[in-house]
């Protein structure tokens, strides 16, 4: 069956993505709730245009590639609305996979951590995304879905940009919750506020893209707590507005760390492939670490708080 | 949508929002004291106690002592603050300032204005090169 002409919902929405970061401007100087800073906001547009760009220029090896795939189908997908809504929800939960091997693997953490690198959490957050696909070659968790149940890699790419711009509204604090059953489906700001937290309750969780019931089903689920404001940013914040440093200093780290004198070649591919923050010495914590630490040091002091009553 | 139209957008897009968001005062720079730094330390560790604080001409930047000893640094992003305890590290004299280079791609190595030559060597005496 001949797919259907599809459009560019990305590029489509770019001229959203600038009047409502207007409106959010104004809505922020009124009431408060959103902070914007020049160079902060340069970088993250900057960011947004060279991912566009990147994906102009090299988005056809990804879909090359897939599209190469796609005759060796074991079944066909259909292109009826019905198959666009199933897809739609199947490659939501693959984007979840995705984005916790993102923030747990080093290899994807390299290009993801761009997006994390704003100590602000505005509509211009979300368009600072990664440099670093397709040759991170994260687009082969789409092979399955071209292979096993036949989807068509353009309709992946079309529901792909859909979760990207579903995603845009989310990266705000002008809206604080949405009724009930839309938290509980959903993923909302307040859900996304928390998984850009650097506060170690909020380090790893809220993966989900367009439906949150991925993390409850898998237990990444971490509601945004009003009595702990989500504070933005990376565990070690970077201090530039330089996008090639924003894009590649991960990278770099990388490099200099697989290629330290006197480790093993195990320990060298735990550099690449292994939890940011892991090292052959222990010197530096991965996010876990620090969360154990947090929840020891919260249980000490519950238990502290317990010792008056019970003496 | 042409290629074309999405270049204009984007080229007039992206100028605007900046241009907005500096009308809107996202321009301006915290100023570093010793509150602001002590504030900052705590969400990274809440046991970590100031001792003392060297906050460097133009107020932007800062270096820092705790009292167990371990040396930071603190510099501001417009109306942010990026902070590092150092585990690793150089402090050097540059002209007439310190130049601290953490070897970390994502924070350039950075020249902290000190006029005077007396406070310089006292950090660098204090802290350093190690």
């Amino acid at each position: 069956m001949t797919p259907p002409d599809l459009p560019d919902i990305v590029a489509l929405a770019v001229p959203f993505f600038i009047l409502s970061m207007g409106a959010e401007l104004l809505l922020g100087k009124w009431t408060g709730r959103a902070r914007y800073d020049t160079r902060d906001t340069a970088a993250s547009l900057v960011m947004g245009v060279g991912n566009l760009s990147i994906g102009i220029v090299f988005g056809f090896v990804s879909l090359g590639v897939l599209m190469w795939l796609y005759p060796y189908r074991l079944m066909d997908w259909g292109w009826s609305w019905e198959w666009f809504l199933l897809a739609f929800i199947i490659d939501d939960a693959r984007y979840y996979v995705f984005h916790y091997l993102a923030h747990k693997s080093r290899w994807f953490w390299w290009g993801h951590i761009t997006h994390h690198s704003s100590q602000h959490y505005n509509l211009s957050t979300a368009l600072r995304q990664e440099w670093s696909s397709p040759w991170n070659l994260a687009f082969l968790l789409r092979v399955p879905l071209v292979l096993l149940l036949g989807m068509h890699p353009l309709m992946l790419a079309f529901l792909g940009g859909v979760n990207l711009v579903y995603q845009y509204w989310i990266h705000t604090e002008v809206i604080r919750r949405l009724p009930s059953p839309i938290e509980f489906l959903f993923n909302t700001p307040s859900h996304h506020r928390a998984h850009h937290g650097a506060n170690p309750r909020y380090l790893d969780c809220n993966f989900g893209g367009t439906f949150i019931i991925w993390d409850r089903i898998m237990g990444t689920f971490q509601p945004e707590l009003d009595e702990e404001p989500v504070r933005y940013g990376l565990t070690h914040n970077i201090a530039t507005y330089n996008p090639l440093r924003i894009a590649f200093h991960e990278l770099i780290s990388i490099g200099r760390d697989a290629t330290l004198r006197g480790i093993g070649v195990g320990d060298r591919l735990r550099y690449v492939f292994g939890p940011p923050g892991w090292s052959h010495d222990g010197s530096r914590k991965t996010a876990e670490t620090v969360k154990s630490e947090w929840r020891a040091e919260q249980k000490k002091a519950e238990q502290h708080a317990q010792q008056p009553s019970q003496n | 949508m042409p290629l074309e139209v999405l270049g204009v957008l984007v080229g007039a897009g992206v100028p605007l929002a900046i241009v907005l968001a500096h009308l809107a005062g996202g321009s301006t720079h915290t100023l570093l004291d010793k509150d602001t730094i002590q504030t900052k330390l705590a969400d990274l560790d809440p046991s970590a106690e100031l001792a003392e604080v060297l906050v460097c001409e133009g107020g932007q930047s800062a270096l820092f002592t705790l009292a167990d000893g371990r040396l930071g640094v603190a510099w501001t992003m417009e109306r942010s603050l990026s902070l590092r305890l150092l585990s690793t590290w150089q402090l050097k004299e540059s002209g007439q300032g310190l130049e601290v280079d953490l070897r970390d791609p994502g924070w350039p190595t950075r020249r902290l204005q000190v006029h005077s030559q007396e406070t310089r060597q006292q950090w660098l005496h204090t802290l350093g090169p190690v």
